[in-house]
C-alpha cells in the first residue's frame, strides 16, 4: 500500500433513489426479498418502442416537474439523503464528484426532435455537479466524469484521490442517470437488450434491461470523521482501472481487461484475492459481458471464488448510476453482514460457471469488490472494507 | 467548473484543429495521424489516457436521435450509438494506440484541465500508471471549428 493509500477514507453518508426504493433501507428490504423493479411500460408501448420492459421510478415525477431536468432532480434527492445522514452539513470546502454517461438524455432527445431549443451545454454531466455544488454551498473542486456504465465507481474513486491528496476535507460523490429513450433504442439496436428479464450469469440470459436512479455518498478521511463524531459506514480502499483498448462495445472475450482492473484494486491495497469475501458483479445479463466477467473472476480467484451477486436483475442497468447504486448495496451488505440475492439468476450457465446468490446469505464480510464495466472497454473495480477501527 | 489549482499547463505536444460540425467518429479519425507522434509506441497496460471534453457525444447523440425519429426507432443506426456516449473519443484513442491503462473522461469545460493534470501526477506517483496522456477536446459545432490539444504528463513537476 502506498503512503497516500494508507490514509483511510470512509463513507459517512449515503442516499439512494432507485426503482426498488427511495431510501437505502427501502432498497435493501426489497432486494432481500428478491424483488425486481422490471415491468412493462404502457407509455413506451404507445410510443412504438420495441422493448417496453424497464426498471423505472414510477413515483418520482412530483420531484422532477421539468422532464428535461430529471437527472438533476435525482441527484439532488439522493444527495439530500446522504448529507442528512452524515451527521453534519457538508464542509464549505467539500468537493463534488459526479458520474453519468452524457447528461440529461431527455434534453438531447428534445433538441434533436426540435421540441426544445435549450443550450445543451447546460444539460451535460456538469449540470448535475453544478446543481449539487450550489445546493450544498460547496466551494471545493468539482469533477464531472463521463465514463458510461462505470461512472459511479470513477466518481467515488476521484473523491477518494482528492481526499487522500489533501485537496478537500470532504466529498459528495456518486452517480446519476435519468431514464434515457436514446439509450433504450441504442442498446436495443446493439442487440444488448433482454427478450424478457435481466438474468445475470444465468444459462438463459438474453441481455440487459434499462434502469434509472441515483446514489450519492459523503466521503471523508476516517480520522476527521471520527473526530467530529461521525459513524463510518464502510471504508473505500482502492479503485482499479483498466481499458480493453479493443472493441467499441464488446469486452475482451478472455476477460483479461476486467481481471486487470480487479487485480489493480487488490494490488493497490495489498490485499490477496483469497481475502475477498464478496464480489458485486457488473452482471449486465448480456451473453458476452457476463461470459467475460465470469472468465475474469475464475482466472483471478481460481477455486476460491467468493460470494458473487448481481443487482441488475432487480434494478435494471442504470448506466452511469449503476455502479453507485451497487456501491450502496455493497455498503448495506457490509453493514448487515449479508450478501443479497441475485434477482433473475436461477440456472448456472455451464460456460460461466458462476453460481450467484439466490437468497440472502449471512456471512462474515470484510472485503468487497464492486465491479463496473462500460462500452469502450472501460473496466473498474472498487474495493471496500467493512469499517473497523484499527489499532 | 471549480478547480482547486490554478497553474498554467505547458504548451501541448500536439495541437490540432478539428472540422466544424463533424461527428465524433470522423473528427477523431482525422486526428489519429497528428497524435501518432505522441502516442505511437505507448501501447500497453501501463499507459493511461485522460480526456477532458467539452461536448463529446453531443453531435452523435443529436444525429442518432434525429435519424431515429425520421426512420423509426427500429431502424436507428447501431454503429452510431456507441459514439453517443461521452467516453467514446477516449475509447477510440485507446483502441488506435493500444492504451490499456486507466481511461478517464471528464465532460466539462477546459478549467478542469488543471485538475486532470494533477490527477495524472497522482496516478504516476502512486505507480498506477507508467505514462499518462492528457487530451483536451472540443468537437466543432454550430459552424465553429473544434480543437484538440494533447500532452504527455511528465512524472515530475506536479
Amino acid at each position: 500500500m502506498t503512503p497516500a493509500a494508507s490514509v483511510r477514507i470512509v463513507i459517512t453518508g449515503m442516499g439512494v433513489v432507485a426503482p426498488l426504493g427511495r431510501t437505502p433501507e427501502a432498497l435493501w428490504g426489497r432486494l432481500l426479498r428478491g424483488d425486481s423493479a422490471a415491468c412493462d411500460w404502457p407509455d413506451l408501448l404507445a410510443q412504438g418502442y420495441r422493448g417496453t420492459r424497464a426498471a423505472r421510478l414510477d413515483d418520482f415525477d412530483d420531484q422532477a416537474p421539468d422532464p428535461l431536468r430529471r437527472g438533476r432532480a435525482l441527484a439532488l434527492a439522493a444527495a439530500a439523503q446522504a448529507v442528512a445522514r452524515c451527521g453534519a452539513p457538508l464542509d464549505a470546502a467539500a468537493a463534488v464528484c459526479v458520474g453519468s454517461t452524457l447528461g440529461e438524455s431527455a434534453a438531447f432527445e428534445a433538441v434533436a426532435e426540435g421540441r426544445a431549443t435549450v443550450d445543451l451545454a447546460d444539460y451535460g454531466v456538469a449540470s448535475f455537479t453544478a446543481a449539487l455544488h450550489a445546493r450544498h454551498a460547496c466551494e471545493g473542486p468539482t469533477q464531472s466524469l463521463a465514463t458510461a456504465c462505470a461512472a459511479g465507481n470513477y466518481a467515488v474513486g476521484a473523491a477518494m484521490d482528492l481526499l487522500r491528496a489533501g485537496r478537500t476535507p470532504q466529498a459528495l460523490a456518486g452517480g446519476v442517470e435519468p431514464f434515457s429513450r436514446l439509450a433504450l433504442v441504442g442498446f436495443s439496436r446493439s442487440r444488448a437488450m433482454a427478450q424478457r428479464d435481466c438474468q445475470p450469469f444465468d444459462a438463459r440470459r438474453s441481455g440487459m434491461l434499462l434502469g434509472e436512479g441515483a446514489a450519492m455518498f459523503v466521503l471523508e478521511r476516517a480520522d476527521t470523521a471520527l473526530a467530529r463524531g461521525a459513524r463510518p459506514l464502510a471504508e473505500v480502499v482502492a479503485l482499479g482501472l483498466s481499458c480493453d483498448a479493443g472493441h467499441p462495445t464488446a469486452p475482451l472475450g478472455d476477460g483479461s481487461g476486467m481481471r486487470r482492473a480487479m487485480r489493480a484494486a487488490l494490488d493497490q491495497a495489498g490485499v490477496a484475492a483469497a481475502d475477498v469475501d464478496w464480489v458485486n458483479a457488473h452482471g449486465s445479463g448480456t451473453r458476452a459481458s457476463d461470459a467475460a466477467e465470469a472468465r475474469a473472476l475464475r482466472d483471478l480467484f481460481g477455486e476460491r471464488l467468493p460470494a458473487v451477486s448481481g443487482s441488475k436483475g432487480a434494478l435494471g442497468h442504470a448506466l452511469g448510476a449503476s455502479s453507485a447504486l451497487e456501491l450502496a448495496i455493497c455498503v448495506l451488505g457490509l453493514g448487515a453482514q449479508t450478501v443479497p440475492p441475485t434477482a433473475g439468476h436461477a440456472e448456472v450457465d455451464a460456460e460461466c460457471g458462476i453460481a450467484c446468490t439466490r437468497a440472502p446469505e449471512a456471512r462474515a464480510l470484510t472485503w468487497v469488490l464492486n465491479n463496473a464495466f462500460a462500452f469502450g472497454g472501460l473496466n473498474s473495480a472498487l474495493l471496500l472494507r467493512r469499517w473497523e477501527a484499527l489499532p | 467548473m471549480t478547480a482547486s489549482v490554478a497553474h498554467a499547463l505547458p504548451a501541448p505536444a500536439v495541437a490540432l484543429v478539428l472540422p466544424a460540425d463533424a461527428l465524433e467518429r470522423e473528427a477523431l479519425a482525422g486526428a489519429f495521424d497528428g497524435l501518432a507522434a505522441l502516442m505511437d509506441g505507448a501501447a500497453g497496460p501501463a499507459s493511461a489516457l485522460f480526456v477532458v471534453a467539452d461536448n463529446a457525444g453531443r453531435a452523435s447523440a443529436l444525429k442518432f436521435w434525429a435519424d431515429a425519429q425520421r426512420s423509426g426507432v427500429g431502424l436507428a443506426n447501431p454503429d452510431l450509438f456507441p459514439w453517443c456516449l461521452a467516453n467514446s473519443p477516449g475509447a477510440a484513442l485507446s483502441r488506435r494506440f493500444g492504451l490499456a491503462g486507466p481511461n478517464v473522461t471528464w465532460l466539462d469545460g477546459p478549467a478542469v484541465l488543471a485538475q486532470a493534470w494533477q490527477a495524472a501526477h497522482d496516478l504516476l506517483r502512486s505507480g498506477r500508471a507508467g505514462r499518462v496522456f492528457l487530451v483536451a477536446l472540443r468537437l466543432g459545432q454550430d459552424g465553429q471549428a473544434g480543437a484538440l490539444r494533447a500532452w504527455e504528463v511528465p512524472a515530475q513537476g506536479g
